[in-house]
């Protein structure tokens, strides 16, 4: 019986022993994850809307430069978070994303004067159809002082 | 039946010394901060690719942040503030100070870095050696702007504070 004993208590300490050291490991890495994945989405998402803001005003110049009545369409990607697209003073594309730190704006300034099809007020015009997330098919026109930005699909 | 009764019971008042000894240690590593994993997480300034950070530094009275205007456009930066999620609230004297009488904006040239240098700092969480975060933000107008539309940028400093 006492033979017995010491042999199944060692067993179970060593179990223990095993398994705080598999906690001792895990608890951090999960720590390290979701701290990581948590802070590269985030980023991920801004580097993604800022590729989208600069390509869309870089077109926006090369069709105003090309003449009026040149167009082409974009295939965009819109991240999740982003509230509001609108132009600012025809030559600001901004937009306002909420992140998970708060509420911030990117602001992409163009050379030449934008405009949308819809949704124009004083000093500012919105794009509605950009303020969620997905795939977006958007439509730049050259006119004659400005360029049209219009969602197609 | 009794025979295992008895070992289970065996076992328990043999082994609950050890259990008793590992929850104490683990509860002092944690009274000792060994279990905060936060301060093996780099240390970081993350921004927009607009506004580029390139250093900041965090002591326990000021927070300071350099960074480049990659916009394409001057501005003007009509405020500028830090806080963070800390019980006790961030508070630090901004570089821009804005009297509603006398407003000061800090003019921003395209391509420039800029020292941004909150002073004064108190509460937050500023205790030497600790880890904590920081957002920064800033409510800016392009210069050439005509109706001077205020836009405003969010950052994040992760960092250790300084002696």
């Amino acid at each position: 019986m006492g033979g017995m004993r010491f042999p199944a208590g060692q067993a179970s300490m060593e179990y223990l022993i095993v398994v705080g050291i598999a906690f001792l490991v895990m608890i951090p890495a999960t720590y390290f994850f979701f701290s990581f994945s948590k802070e590269s989405g985030q980023e991920i998402s801004t580097s993604q809307l800022d590729s989208i803001g600069r390509e869309m005003v870089e077109t926006a110049e090369s069709l105003f430069y090309g003449g009026s009545g040149s167009k082409t369409t974009m295939r965009l990607s819109i991240p999740e978070g982003v509230q509001h697209a609108l132009i600012v003073d025809q030559r600001e594309l901004v937009f306002n994303v909420s992140t998970a730190i708060g509420h911030s704006e990117l602001v992409f300034f163009s050379r030449v004067n934008l405009t949308s099809a819809q949704g124009c007020g004083v000093g500012s015009c919105s794009i509605p159809q950009l303020a969620s997330a997905g795939t977006k098919q958007v439509r730049l026109t050259a006119l004659n002082s400005s360029v049209l930005i219009e969602q197609i699909g | 039946m009794e025979r295992k009764a008895q070992a289970a019971l065996e076992f328990l008042t043999t082994y609950a010394w050890a259990f008793i000894v590992i929850l104490v240690t683990i509860g002092g590593l944690y009274y000792f901060g060994i279990f905060d994993f936060s301060r093996f997480v780099p240390q970081k300034c993350a921004f927009s690719s607009q506004f580029a950070c390139i250093d900041f530094t965090i002591t326990q009275n000021t927070i300071s942040a350099k960074l480049v205007n990659t916009l394409g456009e001057d501005i003007n930066i009509t405020f500028a503030d830090v806080s963070n999620d800390a019980a006790v609230p961030l508070t630090c004297v901004s570089p821009i100070k804005t009297p509603p009488s006398q407003p000061t904006h800090l003019v921003w040239s395209s391509g420039l870095s800029l020292d941004i240098n909150f002073t004064s700092c108190s509460g937050g969480g500023l205790i030497e050696g600790e880890r904590i975060d920081v957002r920064l933000r800033l409510v800016y107008y392009a210069t050439s702007s005509p109706s001077k539309t205020p836009h405003s940028i969010l950052g994040k400093i992760s960092g250790q504070v300084l002696g």
